[in-house]
């Protein structure tokens, strides 16, 4: 396969702390990477690799099919970045921000006003962007990153600061970009939730290390997801449905959490049929779809 | 690389940059009409002239190269700039070389103005203060040469303040090397010769008339372009500036 980005074994020290270990990505070519990580993980260290801001301490990069820093060049006229809050310069207007990425690129002026209407911008074009919100400098971030139409885009925690009308429109930005410019992406994140809606595939960092990395439906199936059950008594239900799974603990009196065995536990139907013929009393079964915490903690603890 | 420029010279919009260009050939040019308005009677242009330019090499050049020098830095330290720039498709040396061709420029337009702005300050003194006379040669060829080779003698100056203000974050290095090199030059003006301290090599245009001036002038132009290639050398392997 032809990857976007692939590492073997990238590690950065800093000092004698080894920041990221080991990693050996592979990000897919047109489709969107969810590089998933708590704080601290090495994010943003391993993008500065990718990008040639730092030198790794050992390991090679690849990326679009060539050599990382040796052929930076080349690599960074074919991709775009935002890492973290995208710094701008508050006395220039959008239009000038994006005026001087444009020149170094060699593009015609035209692209300004493609990338301010992709992130819905053009009407504030002439504005300072000191005088602009959180959610319109991160928007800006990004139609800076998209000048020139690059194969690779690479975001690291897009949505930092936004309310959840902002998290939603840049959701829907990333999703569009793929089939809009035939553009691959990785996209950094602490939330899984917003990982899940818009990448196909998936890697988690943990400090400095990538636990795991596959395409997000086998990554999600690691954890499982979790079936909750509100019921009279509790105690009692856990008895019924013990023979279904190992891992069923008791929220309260009056609710369980069941995760689900892979072959032994049924559906939420089955299941309440089977407590409704114990005499119990059901009032809720929700499956809840596993989170960044289930996986996490599911991973870890494998870890450790 | 003449796009990094063009870009470099876009960003100085809004700036104080442009304040400070207009600003010390003004105090140039005020410095030099106080004087004229004490005059009485008539006077050598040669001798006016010769204030106005030592004011320039002494204190109004080397304050406000640390100044321009400061500014442009801060541009991209304050926004956390780096990361941006160095990931453009340049080679990071073309990104600081294009800084030092603009701090050279900037010197440049700020002498040419500080010329034109010393000779309309005589001329408004003249005019304005009854009985004074300006006498002699108006020797604009000669304060020309005098202007460009401080200009050019400074060279080592800007270096030096581009790349302490490019190294560190913070401005307070580059404010205190700016002052102290300033009025250390001052302090050395009426006893040493011969000193190649970078804030001093300017005022060697005003002992022009000897030869160990000369080879100083030489110093601080040549030892510019050098220190300017060690610069770029150094700053674009440095990993991170914030
Ligand atoms: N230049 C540096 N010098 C020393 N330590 C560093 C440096 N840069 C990063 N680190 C350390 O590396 C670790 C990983 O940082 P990094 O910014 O890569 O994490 P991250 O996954 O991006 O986290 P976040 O979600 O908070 O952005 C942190 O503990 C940080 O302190
Ligand atoms: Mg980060």
């Amino acid at each position: 396969m032809n990857w976007a980005i692939s590492t073997e074994g990238l590690t950065r020290r800093f000092g004698d702390r080894t920041v990221v270990d080991g990693v050996s990505l592979s990000v897919p070519r047109g489709g969107v990477y969810g590089f998933l990580g708590p704080n601290g993980a090495g994010k943003t260290t391993t993008i500065r690799m990718l990008l040639g801001l730092i030198r790794p301490s050992s390991g090679s990069i690849q990326v679009l099919g060539r050599a990382m820093p040796r052929q930076r060049l080349a690599i960074a006229r074919c991709v775009g970045a935002m890492v973290e809050t995208p710094s701008l310069y508050d006395h220039l207007t959008a239009r000038e921000n994006l005026d001087q990425p444009r020149r170094v690129r060699g593009l015609p002026t035209s692209e300004i006003e493609r990338v301010l209407s992709i992130v819905d911008l053009t009407g504030d074009s002439r504005r300072r962007v000191g005088g602009f919100s959180l959610g319109m400098r991160q928007r800006l971030g990004i139609a800076r990153a998209l000048l020139g139409r690059p194969e690779l885009l690479i975001l690291d925690e897009p949505t930092n600061g936004l309310d959840p009308a902002g998290i939603r429109d840049m959701r829907q930005l990333i999703r569009d970009l793929p089939s809009r410019d035939a553009t691959s992406i990785m996209i950094s994140s602490h939330l899984l939730a917003e990982v899940e809606q818009t990448a196909s595939h998936v890697g988690l960092m943990f400090q400095g290390k990538l636990l795991a990395q596959s395409a997000l439906t086998d990554f999600l199936a690691l954890a499982g997801g979790r079936i909750e059950i509100g019921v009279r008594s509790a105690q009692k239900a856990r008895q019924v449905l013990s023979e279904f799974s190992d891992g069923i603990t008791l929220v309260d009196a009056e609710r369980l959490s069941v995760t689900p065995h892979p072959k032994r536990t049924p559906d939420a139907a089955t299941i309440n049929a089977r407590l409704v013929g114990a005499g119990l009393v059901v009032y809720e079964i929700t499956s809840r779809p596993a989170t960044l915490e289930d996986v996490f903690m599911k991973l870890t603890t494998d870890v450790a | 690389m003449f796009a990094l420029i063009g870009s470099e010279f876009a960003k100085l919009k809004r700036t104080l940059v442009p304040l400070v260009c207009i600003a010390a050939p003004l105090c140039a040019a005020t410095f030099t009409l106080l004087f004229v308005l004490r005059l009485r009677g008539g006077e050598q242009w040669l001798n006016l002239l010769g204030e106005g330019a030592a004011t320039w090499a002494f204190f109004l050049l080397p304050m406000s190269i640390t100044a321009l020098t400061i500014l442009l830095a801060q541009i991209e330290h304050a926004p956390k700039m780096w990361t941006h720039l160095l990931s453009l498709p340049a080679p990071r040396s073309t990104i600081f070389a294009a800084k030092v061709v603009v701090a050279f420029g900037l010197t440049g337009v700020m002498s040419v103005i500080g010329y034109a702005l010393i000779y309309a300050a005589l001329w408004l003194g003249e005019f304005v203060k009854p009985g004074v006379q300006l006498v002699g040669d108006a020797q604009f060829d000669e304060l020309a040469l005098a202007f460009a080779l401080m200009a050019a003698g400074a060279g080592l100056m800007i270096v030096v303040q581009l790349w302490a203000a490019l190294r560190f974050r913070g401005f307070a290095i580059p404010l205190v090397m700016g002052i102290v090199g300033t009025f250390a030059a001052l302090a050395l003006a009426s006893s040493v010769r011969g000193v190649l301290l970078p804030w001093f090599i300017p005022t060697y245009v005003l002992t022009l008339q000897q030869p160990s001036s000369q080879i100083a002038i030489w110093f601080g132009a040549v030892g510019g372009v050098v220190a300017a290639v060690a610069m770029v050398f150094h700053l674009g392997r440095q990993e991170r500036f914030d």
